[in-house]
């Protein structure tokens, strides 16, 4: 059974991110997929698996004609904690939506080389796990 | 000389100015011919690329972004220097040149109206970026 969505976000929780294929490579996620989008506003978008029946869930947030075109990495949620940010609930369409509000896209903007810094040791930190790798790359 | 997509679309050979296949570049490896005419397919690919892309609203890339891509991309390959280790389209509609060593990576990052250098070092944990 899945956590609620509206269950405060613990620790020992993991997070997961959609990668387009082209920000993943030889299962290493590149710092491009996890920067901020200039959607994203509000912080970037992040799922908690707790709240899923699969991780893949994850993936209806997407068109259906896009999705085998992602691949999922999931951090741990002291992965981003242990950075300086805080992790809030957002309610979605998919449940168990989350925002990182200190990786958004205007503090991304005006502060770059700070944060390429910091987001780049987070997809490199061995807490991170592929979870599913994309199915299709022949995407154009 | 500027490269035009235009005069990219139906060869990736008749403008890029190799002399050898094999010339040396700044690693002292051969130059990656093949390499090269990829990273040209690709950048004109992304060409292709219609708005929300990805699924996610994603910016559709402009002719300029693919002119000074392919003009960057060029630029390398007339001084023979070392080509990128990936290169890639963003949401928001730059393109990224990316470098791997290991300790250091390299990004620059185009746009409709200039490039972006930008170091990583992944030891100390600090990036510096510089308008090239």
């Amino acid at each position: 059974m899945p956590k609620s969505q509206n269950d405060p976000v613990s620790e020992e929780e993991r997070l997961v991110r959609l990668f387009w294929f082209t920000s993943i490579k030889d299962r290493v996620p590149s710092l491009i997929g996890i920067r901020p989008r200039n959607s994203e506003s509000e912080g970037i978008s992040l799922y908690r698996v707790e709240c899923l029946n699969c991780p893949l869930e994850a993936l209806e947030a997407i068109a259906a004609d896009k999705r085998d075109f992602y691949a999922l990495v999931s951090w741990p949620v002291t992965a981003i904690l242990s950075q300086g940010w805080s992790v809030k609930i957002d309610h979605d369409k998919v449940p168990g939506h989350v925002l990182i509000p200190d990786i958004n896209y205007l503090a991304w903007s005006e502060d770059k080389e700070n944060f390429r810094a910091r987001l780049q040791s987070l997809v490199t930190d061995a807490s991170h796990e592929v979870i599913r790798l994309p199915v299709r790359r022949d995407f154009g | 000389m500027k490269i035009l997509t235009r005069d990219r679309a139906t060869s990736t050979e008749a403008l890029v100015p190799f002399r050898s296949n094999s010339a040396a570049s700044l690693d002292g490896n051969s130059y990656d011919q093949h390499a090269f005419d990829s990273f040209c397919k690709l950048i004109l690919s992304f060409g292709e690329y219609v708005a929300d892309w990805d699924g996610q609203g994603a910016a559709a890339p402009s002719p300029k972004l693919i002119e000074n891509a392919l003009n960057y991309l060029t630029s390398i390959g007339r001084a023979y220097l070392l080509l990128p280790h990936d290169v890639s389209l963003t949401a928001d509609g730059t393109i990224v040149f990316e470098w791997k060593a290991v300790r250091f990576l390299q990004f620059v990052e185009i746009s409709d109206s200039g490039k972006h250098l930008t170091v990583i070092d992944t030891i100390n944990k600090t990036s510096h970026t510089t308008r090239i």
